[in-house]
């Protein structure tokens, strides 16, 4: 008894447990399709279903059948989860390529080059593993597979800043010159013979017509017919099948094939506006062969080649293919060379895109019907003249099959650097910010936004001061003078300098406030420049100021340049800042002198700045665009600023570099890094609902249509696995079934633990097939919900709510 | 007391003739066996094949399937659906009865996943999308197949009486007699589709 009790009390707690636990093991969410109909094995996922058809089925049930068929077809990829980046390409971007410091004309300065730990373009092509919209398959001809492989060249695109090149101007471009430095290949990686079909068919003579080898060069449909030791012949244009109602387009022609027969083919070639331009009869023809001719009242000449064709006993026309191009070019050889300039037959441009030419390359020694293994057909871009592109431009390869863009810096955040000649102003001692140190002194302002002028004690300001003193220094030499360095206090708005001045007789060593009140040597301070304060890389901006007589007579020389690179003679920068007031003599007499940029006060000349770019020094005082320098600071228009004697220019917040991207643009931010993992659908997957067994069974099951037309759906509400009020009991559906209404349910363990059965029905076959476009769109609206039941009535979101 | 000698065992007497008839009867047995253990077995329906690292299977004996005649040839068709030109493609078929219409269901759930498999290897991904007609006739004239969306006419065996694969003006018919006639001739044309061989 007491053991009876024991097996109560147990069973009672399992009950119990049991309870508490079922809400955890929660339903399957219709979100996760199709994840929970595939299986895990050996890394391979693959479709673990079975499709039940009704035996019952109305036509659109079929249809239905066809979207599922192809959403479960399709569903080869779908996302398990992701990290989040930003990229405005599909393909490959490059940040990091460096602004180059060499002549524009060296090979260091293309794409492919960059500074130790930053990233370039590869040194080799670029291919399907940089962006995916380059192909790496394969064509299937006469049974076998040719693999293939297409790659862009653009090794001969470089970067350029040169200040002395006409249409560069010291701004950064991205040059592509004239003889093709942008190439695209489609390379066969396996020979391709035409022998295998036919020995005799497949050279420039004889070419195969029947069995050519279709592909696509950029995207576009060419069809192989022939091959030599060193050319190609493709039938090549705007190629498409036209009807009596649907054209074929080429240069605002239409080409419409209106009546024909098995021999014959009228095409009528209409203008933009619909209106008949002429009619051209093919005859004696065989559908299989190509035949051509040309226009005669289009401009330009156009030929049209037909290459296959199909027509009704009453002459309508099903279908002609047809290939329009340029006088002489849709049956076209290719050599070895892309001619874009020569007009007619000679002409290799590539369809709609005239500066890129077509040519073929053989490996090795080529032969009639053959292209070796590693040949290639590439089209290349060739430009009348040299291009330059600045940040934002792109370029497109034909039928923007990719697009090369200079996406432009690396970072979009400066610091705007100015310096100035300056005065008068007082300035004030550091300690109590209002005893006047200096009065009506004059000497130079360098101001910054954001505060990233570092002093020598590595305080960051918005704006720093060398000042002149117009007092002399009490008990000094006479010729000695006072000077400063200040900065500006923010709290009080005041210049604060050293305590000691003026006239005191000896300098105030403080750090970072300097002060010469005997300025018998020259007089330096080196600025720190840092984006901010914390700016990737510190540059130097150093102040030289030369004593004495010399004041006065040459040139004071203000020097930038990076403390990295801080050695004599490699400033990018000089800036040639002069006294504009009268030679002081021996002493100061009663004011400070006065500067000014270049020989002239207040008037813009071209040696007043000096800046290096590709290794060349250039005058830089009347420029109107922006420089880019060989240490990578921006240089601004100078034709304004100089005439105020001040020199403004940009440090980056981060080493600058140059960001370029190749693939297709997006536009917008996305969201990428997906992991994806490949479903693989190879079982039997529709059976009949009268052909379900067990073994069926013992798998997930989708189940399509209701009650009324499929078995195993009623056989889910006979077991209770799904709610009677779904039942069809004498073609009468159960209360459940809303009108003009679909439905997808998820049940667990429907007919095995662990199986699911995915049920997709409606109330009328319409709304079956509006359940199945549903599920065709998975993505966008079955994604997110967590529940199993749910109600359809339009494929969209709102048109999906739960039961 | 007599001497009599016993014989232990059984004798058995068996005429030239007789003894003949059993050495006869033991080989037939004897070769019986060596033919049901080693000799050619009855041919198992193939119906599961290896696709590069797939194995696909289908509703039916390939073999069996491999048989079906195909016009104008293997290499017609597959150069006609299994190109990288394809975009789309468009399955038609005309309405049998509501008991009968199950069968399209069938071949479409055949065809697309393993056609998508065939694609996937050229790198291509065309839509799909089933179409009604009414009318067999002319059906060409009336979906204007082209080189990008080609079309595939399912003819129920309600409306044949022929088993076969052939082409049309970017078409491609698949056409049984029975269901099962059916079934195969959609597998001939995934088997031509595919360039499946060496069954």
């Amino acid at each position: 008894m007491r053991f009876e009790k024991l097996i109560a009390s147990f069973l009672a707690a399992l009950m119990t447990l049991l309870t508490a636990a079922s809400p955890i093991l929660a339903a399957t969410a219709l979100g996760d399709f199709p994840k929970f109909l595939t299986t895990t094995t050996d890394s391979v996922t693959s479709l673990n279903a079975y499709i039940v058809v009704g035996s019952s089925a109305k036509p659109e049930d079929i249809v239905a059948a066809a979207d599922i068929a192809a959403t479960l077809g399709s569903s080869s990829s779908y996302k398990l989860g992701s990290t989040t980046t930003t990229s405005t390409v599909t393909g490959l971007t490059r940040d990091g390529i460096n602004v180059c410091d060499l002549a524009a004309s060296a090979a260091t300065c293309n794409l492919t080059y960059a500074a130790t730990s930053l990233t370039a373009f590869p040194i080799g092509n670029l291919t399907n593993s940089h962006f995916s919209g380059l192909k790496n398959s394969v064509v299937t001809w006469e049974s076998s597979d040719y693999d293939y492989q297409e790659k862009v060249d653009l090794s001969g695109v470089y970067m350029t800043h040169s200040l002395g090149t006409d249409k560069i101007n010291g701004t950064e471009k991205l040059r592509v010159d004239t003889n093709g430095k942008i190439r695209y290949m489609y390379v066969f990686t396996k020979e391709f013979n035409f022998t295998v079909k036919d020995a005799t068919k497949g050279t420039i003579a004889a070419p195969q017509y029947t069995y050519p080898y279709k592909f696509k060069l950029l995207g576009k449909d060419f069809t192989l017919v022939g091959v030599g030791a060193t050319s190609i012949k493709m039938l090549s244009g705007s190629t498409g099948t036209s009807t009596a109602t649907k054209a074929v387009e080429y240069g605002g022609y239409k080409f419409y094939a209106t009546i024909g027969s098995t021999n014959a083919m009228q095409i009528d070639v209409k203008d933009k506006d619909g209106n008949a331009v002429e009619t051209i009869l093919f005859t004696g023809i065989t559908s299989g062969t190509v035949a051509t001719k040309s226009t005669t009242k289009t401009s330009p000449i156009l030929d049209v080649s037909l290459t296959s064709f199909g027509t009704l006993t009453d002459g309508t026309v099903i279908g002609a293919d047809l290939v329009v191009g340029p006088s002489g070019t849709t049956t076209k050889e290719y050599d070895g060379s892309a001619d874009v300039e020569t007009t007619g037959t000679a002409n290799d441009a590539f369809p709609d895109a005239a500066r890129w030419g077509i040519l073929y390359h053989p490996a090795g020694t080529g032969a009639d019907l053959k292209i070796p293994a590693g040949s290639w057909i590439e089209v290349k871009y060739m430009p009348k003249e040299t291009e330059y592109y600045v940040a934002g431009d792109s370029i497109s390869l034909p039928n923007n099959y990719a697009t090369l863009k200079f996406e432009g810096w690396n970072t979009d955040k400066f610091a705007t650097i100015t310096v100035k000649a300056y005065g008068s102003t007082n300035a004030y001692t550091v300690t109590n910010k209002t005893t006047v140190a200096f009065s009506d002194a004059y000497g130079f302002e360098i101001s910054s936004s954001p505060d990233s002028i570092g002093s020598t004690s590595g305080n960051y300001y918005e704006k720093a001061y060398i000042l002149f003193s117009p007092t002399g220094c009490t008990g000094c030499a006479s010729n000695s003078y006072q000077v400063a360095v200040g900065f500006k206090d923010k709290t009080s708005g005041k210049i604060l300098v050293n305590d000691k001045a003026p006239g005191s007789g000896s300098d105030d060593l403080a750090a970072e406030y300097k002060y010469d009140a005997n300025l018998t040597d020259p007089f330096t301070y080196n600025f720190s420049l840092s984006y901010g304060g914390v700016g990737e890389n510190s540059y130097r901006l150093a102040f030289s100021i030369q004593n004495g007589t010399v004041l006065g007579l040459n040139p004071t020389t203000v020097v930038v340049d990076f403390v990295k690179a801080g050695v004599a003679g490699s400033e990018k920068l000089l800036m040639d800042f002069r006294i504009r007031t009268s030679a002081p003599g021996n002493s100061w007499g009663t004011s400070a002198p006065q500067f000014m940029l270049g020989n002239t006060s207040a008037t813009g000349e071209d040696a007043e700045i000096l800046v290096k770019t590709e290794g060349t020094t250039y005058n830089a005082g009347k420029k109107s665009t922006e420089i880019v320098t060989d240490d990578a600071f921006l240089l601004q228009s100078t034709s304004s600023s100089s005439s105020s004697d001040a020199v403004t220019w940009k440090i980056p917040s981060k080493t600058l570099a140059v960001k370029v991207s190749f693939g297709t643009p997006l536009g917008t931010t996305e969201t990428t890094g997906t992991y994806k993992e490949s479903v693989v659908i190879t079982s039997p997957v529709a059976v009949l609902d009268s052909e379900v067994t067990a073994t069926h069974k013992a798998k997930d099951l989708i189940v399509v249509g209701g009650p009324c037309v499929n078995t195993v759906a009623q056989s889910l509400v006979d077991s209770g696995k799904l709610s009677a009020n779904y039942t069809c009991a004498g073609d009468v559906l159960g209360s459940a079934w809303s009108t003009d209404v679909g439905y997808i349910i998820v049940v667990d363990d429907g007919f095995t633990t662990g199986q699911q059965v995915m049920f997709v029905a409606g109330t009328k076959a319409a709304q079956t097939r509006t359940a199945a476009l549903v599920l065709q769109q998975y993505k966008d609206l079955l994604a997110g919900l967590t529940g199993s039941s749910y109600k359809v009535t339009a494929a969209t979101t709102a048109g999906i709510t739960a039961v | 007391m007599a001497n009599i000698h016993q014989k232990k065992g059984i004798e058995i007497k068996l005429s030239r003739r007789r003894l003949y008839f059993l050495f006869g009867l033991f080989a037939v047995v004897a070769v019986a066996l060596i033919y049901f253990y080693f000799g050619p077995k009855p041919v198992q329906p193939l119906t599961s094949i290896q696709y590069y690292n797939n194995v696909l299977n289908f509703r039916r004996d390939l073999r069996e399937a491999s048989k079906i005649p195909i016009y104008p040839d293997e290499l017609a068709v597959r150069n006609e659906i299994m190109n990288q030109l394809v975009e789309n493609v468009t399955i038609a078929f005309k309405p049998a009865s509501e008991t009968e219409n199950s069968l399209y269901s069938l071949e479409i759930y055949e065809i697309i996943p393993k056609l998508m498999i065939g694609y996937s290897r050229i790198k291509t991904s065309p839509h799909f999308n089933a179409t009604i007609v009414s009318s067999y006739e002319n059906i060409e004239g009336a979906i204007h197949p082209t080189m990008n969306n080609p079309m595939i006419v399912l003819v129920h065996p309600v409306y044949s009486n022929e088993t076969s694969v052939s082409m049309g003006f970017h078409t491609i018919y698949i056409k049984g007699k029975t269901a099962k006639d059916f079934d195969l001739a959609t597998i001939r044309f995934l088997l031509a589709a595919l360039d499946i061989k060496d069954i």
